[in-house]
């Protein structure tokens, strides 16, 4: 009995959308218009879709930007887009120190 | 620095700030009586790019950025055995502003050498900072995209 409800507790909040912070920095803020925000997305979205997300919600001059960037989800340097990412997600341009 | 004789290698400095870092005397600081050779870089900021005249600069850092620029130096002075320290400025600076210093001390002149290059690069290629540049025609823009 326990199971089973704890199995229905899972299939429900599988379908409620989650919040990622996204922050933009440098030429990505600037085409984004906005430093952070939060987007709503499905449970288990990867990098990829909640990137395309923020491009519809700003127009295709971030689109531009995003493909020279690299990205941190919580800190931690993610190269593949297509692995799952929720939490907090740094959109870093390419970096012009020195 | 008497607790660093005996040491082969270390990060003696490692900042990131918006504050002038003309004065940090980074060669002192690194700087044994074991070394033969300090070499020392700055990099200030030029009044064209591209042949296009330059009005100023602005850097902008991320967050971390100094944890960043920490891990450079301690990888730098780890492999290549000296004594590293490095200041990057970061907000507003104008023509010939110091916008990154950097340091490094060995007992001879080509291991200095080889490793200010190298971590001179290794501050570009990792540490998130990014630069716009006001060009002189009223445009501004961000280096590198």
């Amino acid at each position: 009995m326990f199971l089973r409800i704890a199995a229905w507790v899972q299939s429900v909040a599988e379908t409620i959308e989650k919040r990622v912070l996204v922050r933009y920095f440098a030429a990505a803020a600037e085409a984004a218009g906005c430093q952070e925000e939060w987007l709503s997305v499905r449970p288990g979205a990867n990098l990829e879709q909640i990137l395309a997300g923020a491009v519809h919600l700003h127009g295709s001059s971030l689109n531009t930007v995003l493909a020279r960037c690299s990205f941190l989800v919580n800190g931690i340097t993610r190269r593949d887009l297509a692995l799952p990412a929720s939490g907090e997600i740094d959109v870093l341009p390419p970096f012009a120190g020195g | 620095m008497s607790d660093l004789i005996g040491t082969e290698m270390a990060t003696l400095l490692s900042v990131v700030t918006h504050d002038p870092i003309e004065d940090l005397s980074l060669e002192l600081l690194v700087c044994r009586k074991d070394d033969g050779a300090v070499v020392s870089f700055q990099g200030r900021v030029r009044d064209h790019d591209l042949g296009q005249p330059v009005d100023g600069l602005e850097y902008q850092a991320h967050p971390r950025a100094e944890e960043y620029l920490a891990e450079c130096c301690d990888r730098i002075s780890r492999d290549m055995k000296v004594r590293v320290a490095a200041a990057h400025r970061v907000g507003p600076l104008t023509i010939g502003d110091l916008a990154l210093s950097v340091a490094v001390a060995a007992a001879h002149r080509r291991a200095a050498f080889l490793a200010c290059e190298a971590l001179v690069q290794s501050i570009k290629d990792t540490v998130p900072i990014w630069k716009r540049q006001h060009l002189s025609s009223g445009l501004s823009e961000w280096v590198g995209l």
